[in-house]
């Protein structure tokens, strides 16, 4: 529901902003995603590096026993795991983003062929990925917590 | 709707606002803004395609995580 809201909001704003040039609006749509995904990646980068610095630390014994970096190496990787669906949703939205980036592109190109319908289409496809996108990355930082209120069995105490 | 859920939507808002009303604002400043495109600094990467952080595997392999 958000997410269609959202993008009918976007929609009309863009038709509000004027679809005789819809170069301009889809331009801006496309540098604010571009800022939303980066801002996206380094938030997912950053929480996945300390969620799995915390599932390497929560293995005991000696760092230096390759027996006990290669648990630290499993228990990280597990926690890795959970966050594989955000990453392929912001795939995902980042390729909605290239999608209109590549149609503003031809429209700049090929002024007589500029379609609005098409670039609001692609520009709420965006949006409506970006939701998405959202959705996914607390859902994946979510699990992480619960994770750490129970630790898994992935993390055994490893004896030399 | 509880006052618990009430505070929650209310600090989302608050946390998105604090986030794109920046670039919201000077994308919307621009006239004729410049496309930012795949070869541009201002892209966003790639997805990572290993689970495993480079720096954390690096960490641990050095003993010190």
């Amino acid at each position: 529901m958000f997410k269609n809201r959202f993008g009918w909001l976007l929609a009309m704003l863009l038709l509000l902003s004027g679809c005789a040039n819809a170069i301009g609006p889809a331009t801006r749509t496309a540098n604010v995603g571009a800022a939303a995904l980066t801002t996206a990646h380094s938030q997912l980068t950053q929480s996945r590096q300390r969620a799995q610095l915390a599932a390497a630390a929560s293995v005991l014994g000696d760092r230096a026993d390759p027996a006990v970096q290669a648990a630290q190496l499993a228990a990280a990787a597990e926690v890795g795991v959970r966050y594989r669906p955000a990453w392929t949703a912001y795939s995902a939205t980042r390729f909605a983003w290239l999608r209109l980036v590549g149609a503003i592109q031809l429209a700049q190109a090929n002024p007589e062929l500029i379609d609005p319908v098409s670039l609001i289409g692609f520009a709420t496809a965006l949006v409506a990925a970006q939701a998405d996108l959202s959705a996914y990355a607390a859902d994946a930082m979510r699990q992480v917590l619960d994770w750490h209120d129970t630790p898994p069995p992935a993390a055994p105490e490893v004896k030399p | 709707m509880t006052v618990k859920s009430t505070l929650a939507l209310f600090g989302t808002f608050v946390g998105i606002a604090q986030e794109a009303v920046p670039a919201l604002v000077d994308a919307f400043a621009q006239k004729n803004p410049k496309l930012i495109t795949e070869d541009d600094p201002g892209a966003p990467p790639e997805a990572p395609t290993d689970d495993l952080d480079p720096s954390v595997r690096d960490t641990i392999l050095a003993g010190k995580a």
